[in-house]
């Protein structure tokens, strides 16, 4: 993070692996590396709680102080699982001290949902309802990915179909804060006018949206439209984050993360880079880590039926 | 659309096995590429040429990583970093390569 003049950072572990079937005659590492599926990794927020214990023990004052500047997020969990709230409450009594965000949900993700199995995830599901509602309750930011189009395989645009289901969760819970990973774009997320869905999106929900511009979302359509999106952040300054969505190796990481040049010039206002670089990002994470008394229970009877708007 | 972009802005999830600015690889490649440039103008004009033609497409590629402006002075906050991949049955990666463990061991 030095190397890179990062200073602060929201990590998480990862909440699926990759499952090696019989019939890969390697072991596949990426998800996309072969057709073996995905399945719930419930011990990756373990991996990385036993990590800040272990550094913590280490390091003493030195760890404190370097500690302050990440957010660890609880990201395994089964979204889809009305019990889902309940871990991840379990995992913060857990390790107290130690996160202080919820991320990177997984709701809507192309090729990745289509390598899970069972029941697929959305923004409006019950169990995710449960878990956004939860967050407000406690000051924690929520970081989703929830892609707002389905993907379009012959390159063809299409409708932003999956909006409504995340609109549903921002309406539902205007005291929770969101981050929207990579702006709901993935690989072969094809829609036009993404910046007027933002635009609109964001003029209803200002308050707690937050928009984080890391992965595809860069090349494949800020960098296409440099003046349109530097117009879209200047009419909403403290709407949008950045990031590297590094992925478990860190040898290149200053080549990742500070690829955003060509976006601070196009915004030009020293004042608007400073937020877009790290000031919106430390204006909505909490100081301090999440503190539940041992005996809380989320509330078995909420968003607990129907979801706001089928599917 | 599977391609996400000019190569310099790659990003390393599309392609593990290397980064997306992969700038020590483009000045091998510039330098191999001058190297091979002197020694074929021994050869005679028309033989340069291709190189010639080599050279300067991979500074065009370079270029957006020499020429934007220099913003390494500001401070950023990361909002999007996984510190596991999806290989965690006991293994992990450093640094791009899988290591086994039972346990993350921290380095202070």
């Amino acid at each position: 993070m030095d190397r890179a003049n990062v200073s602060h950072a929201l990590v998480s572990g990862m909440p699926f692996l990759k499952k090696w079937s019989e019939d890969e005659s390697f072991r596949p590492a990426y998800y996309l590396d072969a057709t073996s599926r995905v399945v719930h990794a419930r011990d990756t927020d373990y991996h990385v709680a036993l990590a800040i214990q272990d550094f913590q023990r280490a390091g003493g004052e030195t760890a404190r102080v370097q500690l302050k500047r990440l957010y660890p997020c609880v990201s395994g969990f089964d979204g889809t699982d009305l019990g889902a709230v309940d871990m991840i409450a379990k995992r913060m009594k857990e390790f107290p001290g130690v996160f202080k965000c919820i991320g990177e949900v997984m709701s809507r993700h192309d090729d990745l949902t289509n390598l899970t199995t069972g029941e697929r995830p959305r923004a409006n599901h019950p169990a995710l309802l449960r878990i956004f509602d939860f967050a407000g309750e406690h000051g924690i930011p929520v970081s989703i990915h929830h892609n707002i189009a389905p993907i379009s395989p012959d390159h063809g645009l299409k409708e932003p179909l999956y909006l409504p289901e995340l609109l549903d969760a921002f309406n539902e819970f205007p005291d929770t804060t969101f981050i929207w990973c990579h702006a709901g774009i993935s690989r072969r997320i094809l829609v036009r006018d993404l910046i007027g869905h933002l635009d609109r999106v964001l003029a209803d929900h200002h308050n707690h949206v937050i928009i984080d511009l890391s992965w595809v979302v860069y090349p494949n359509y800020i960098l296409q439209d440099l003046d349109g999106w530097s117009a879209l952040i200047h009419r909403y300054p403290d709407n949008f984050v950045i990031g590297s969505d590094a992925v478990g190796r860190f040898g290149d990481y200053p080549d990742q993360i500070r690829i955003y040049d060509a976006l601070f010039d196009a915004l030009g206002d020293p004042g608007l880079i400073q937020k877009l670089a790290r000031g919106n990002f430390l204006r909505i994470m909490p100081d301090d880590a999440v503190s539940l008394d041992m005996d809380y229970h989320y509330p078995e009877n909420k968003y607990n039926r129907q979801p706001l708007t089928p599917p | 659309m599977e391609s996400t972009g000019p190569r310099v802005l790659r990003h390393a999830k599309d392609d593990p096995s290397e980064g997306p600015y992969d700038v020590r690889a483009i000045q091998t490649t510039l330098r191999e590429g001058a190297a091979i440039l002197i020694e074929e103008a021994s050869m005679g004009v028309k033989a340069i040429i291709p190189r010639l033609i080599t050279v300067v497409a991979l500074l065009t590629c370079a270029a957006p990583i020499s020429s934007a402006a220099d913003y390494a002075n500001v401070a950023i906050a990361d909002a999007h970093i996984h510190l596991l991949d999806f290989l965690q049955n006991g293994d992990y990666l450093e640094n791009g390569s899988r290591q086994c463990s039972g346990r993350w061991t921290v380095r202070t």
